[in-house]
């Protein structure tokens, strides 16, 4: 099949075109207005990484405290601020951000707009989340301390909060807000600004696994915010919803923090899920296998995410139906996840493979993902769960699913894209170095825990029994190799950016295929100001 | 604020875009007052 694309921007006529590389020339009008869906997806992307040193310095402070048993460095109460605060950083600042970052490259470019549908907004999405986490980590150093009570903020014992603890609701807010702004603006660029011809199923995955993403926050950041609203008033304005006390139910606020928090899940890995779609095809040579059924187990998935959030609070006491309703509910989503996995690894099947580092990261991905999946399965089991439950195999399981998921994924995505965007190639070297090291001390950090766990060891503790210490040893040493292997990705990062000599061409790899690899490396500041005609499935993986 | 130099085509897909933001936003803020509605009534 012939690519049949026309559009003014595509390298062969951008000369002829240089309209489109108009920036605005000082530092306030470029960050700090901008509303280009470029420069707001790079600001995305640093705040990101910002945010995963941050978050990444806290998880230190936990290995390096659990090195050991006994009570060593930080006092019991600040190692419960670490946990909480890890949790929320990586979650709402560091994973979640940084998929919106590549959103904002890449959904205009691939659907062939110009730009997000509604630019203004898109930058007032990025602006509002480093007030929010200033204001979230600005807690840590209040009086009453940080919030201490875990990520899922569960009364009564999140109640004892000091006065910090409005400081973290209103954070909390803030990027919610942002959020469902980011989801609106990203569904509404999709149903509004595709290029002609670039019909639904004719869209990366990528983009389609955005899609989905987006309906799920816009469903679920309001009931957080819903939730986080009730424990303020019961907190600060004598309201009992939560508060036995008072006549209040704990269990109703688990109840709707999971509906929440579950599809939460998903919204950190579908995007990963989108570029794996992309990366495989591309190293295989290959279209990817199974396109719509990949669309319509996206979205499976998704539909599924919203029945099983009972699957985290199985030991609050159900009735035996709603324990058995969750359970199987929960095991169902193997089903589109098998679907997944086992197209990708068709895609793989007699292609003619190359393994550069994107392609090393997503191959990870689905190795190590999957591990985290399936004791996902074990977890889903009823019965087996109230032996797990809050164990260090709860810990094991999800640091699974969203290190070497959702953190390869991303990996995997800026090696791809890096080129792109920039215009200059990384070192394949160091690229590959980083890789090994990070796969190697990921496992080395999180395997034993799954052992920790089946043994007993609580999870949200400084300090532990002397028969947990020779694993608790090894992931602390797994999490500081691994802590450090992420610093030479920022400097490969940054040596791609500023320093690499290597140019990129438009196409970048020999297999990539796509409207965004139509452009320029990089591509000019304002692409597709007119859209390209897409008259076949060639620039898309749906055939 | 518009801008002149805009082609017609793309104003007209962004005020498209608009009315779906609109009816997004309304969804968000109605899932918003549901939970804590009935959580309210529930009580």
């Amino acid at each position: 099949m012939t690519t049949q694309v026309s559009h003014p921007d595509v390298s062969e006529t951008h000369d002829e075109h240089d309209h489109g590389d108009h920036k605005p020339t000082g530092f306030l009008d470029r960050w700090l207005f901008t509303t280009n869906h470029k420069d707001i997806g790079t600001l995305y992307l640093v705040f990101s990484l910002t945010m995963f040193m941050i978050g990444g310095a806290m998880a230190m402070v936990i290995r390096a405290e659990l090195f050991m048993p006994g009570l060593q460095l930080v006092e019991p109460d600040f190692f419960n601020q670490m946990t909480t605060m890890h949790a929320l950083i990586m979650v709402f600042g560091a994973v979640m951000p940084a998929w919106v970052g590549f959103a904002n490259w890449l959904v205009p470019m691939m659907i062939g707009a110009p730009d997000m549908a509604l630019p203004r907004m898109n930058n007032w999405s990025f602006w509002i989340l480093p007030f929010a986490f200033t204001m979230l980590l600005s807690t840590l150093f209040m009086d009453s301390g940080g919030p201490a009570a875990g990520w899922t903020l569960y009364p009564p014992l999140v109640l004892q909060t000091g006065t910090s603890f409005a400081f973290v609701v209103f954070a909390i807010h803030m990027m919610g807000v942002s959020s469902i702004m980011g989801s609106i603006n990203i569904i509404a660029t999709i149903f509004n600004m595709r290029a002609p011809g670039m019909r639904l199923l004719r869209m990366p995955m990528f983009v389609w696994t955005w899609l989905i993403t987006a309906f799920l926050l816009i469903a679920v950041m309001p009931v957080l915010a819903g939730a986080v609203t009730m424990l303020l008033t019961d907190h600060f304005f004598s309201t009992n919803f939560f508060n036995a006390a008072g006549g209040g139910d704990p269990v109703m606020f688990q109840h709707i923090f999971w509906f929440f928090g579950h599809p939460e899940v998903y919204i950190m890995i579908l995007p990963a899920f989108g570029v794996v779609s992309e990366i495989l095809p591309t190293f295989s040579r290959k279209p990817l296998f199974g396109y719509g059924s990949m669309v319509y187990a996206t979205a499976t998935i998704a539909f599924l995410s919203f029945i099983v959030w009972a699957h985290h609070m199985f030991t609050v006491g159900m009735p035996l139906q709603g324990e058995l309703f969750f359970m199987y509910a929960t095991m169902l989503i193997s089903v589109p996840t098998g679907v997944k996995v086992f197209n990708w690894v068709s895609t793989m099947w007699q292609g003619s493979m190359t393994f550069e580092t994107p392609m090393l990261f997503a191959i990870g991905f689905v190795v190590l993902f999957t591990i985290g999946g399936l004791s996902g399965l074990m977890l889903a089991i009823t019965a087996a769960d109230f032996q797990y439950h809050d164990t260090y195999f709860v810990v094991a399981h999800f640091h699974y699913v969203l290190v070497p998921g959702a953190v390869f994924a991303l990996m995997a995505a800026t090696y791809y894209w890096l080129p792109k965007f920039t215009g200059n190639m990384y070192s394949e070297k160091w690229g590959k170095i980083h890789f090994w090291l990070s796969a190697i001390f990921v496992n080395v950090l999180f395997f034993p825990q799954h052992y920790l766990g089946l043994a007993g060891m609580p999870r949200r503790i400084p300090d532990y029994s002397p028969q947990f210490a020779d694993f608790n040893m090894i992931s602390s040493i797994g999490g500081f190799a691994f802590g450090l292997t992420q610093v030479l990705f920022v400097g490969i990062v940054w040596h791609c950016a500023y320093r690499s000599k290597v140019k990129a061409t438009p196409a970048v790899w020999e297999g990539s295929r796509g409207l965004e690899w139509t452009l320029d490396s990089p591509p000019a500041y304002h692409s597709f100001n007119t859209p390209p005609e897409v008259t076949c499935n060639a620039l898309s993986r749906a055939d | 604020m518009i801008d002149k130099h805009e082609p017609d085509e793309l104003r007209q897909k962004r005020a498209q875009a608009v009315k779906t933001a609109l009816v997004l936003g309304i969804i968000a803020a109605a899932i918003f007052a549901t939970f804590v509605g009935s959580a309210i009534i529930g009580r």
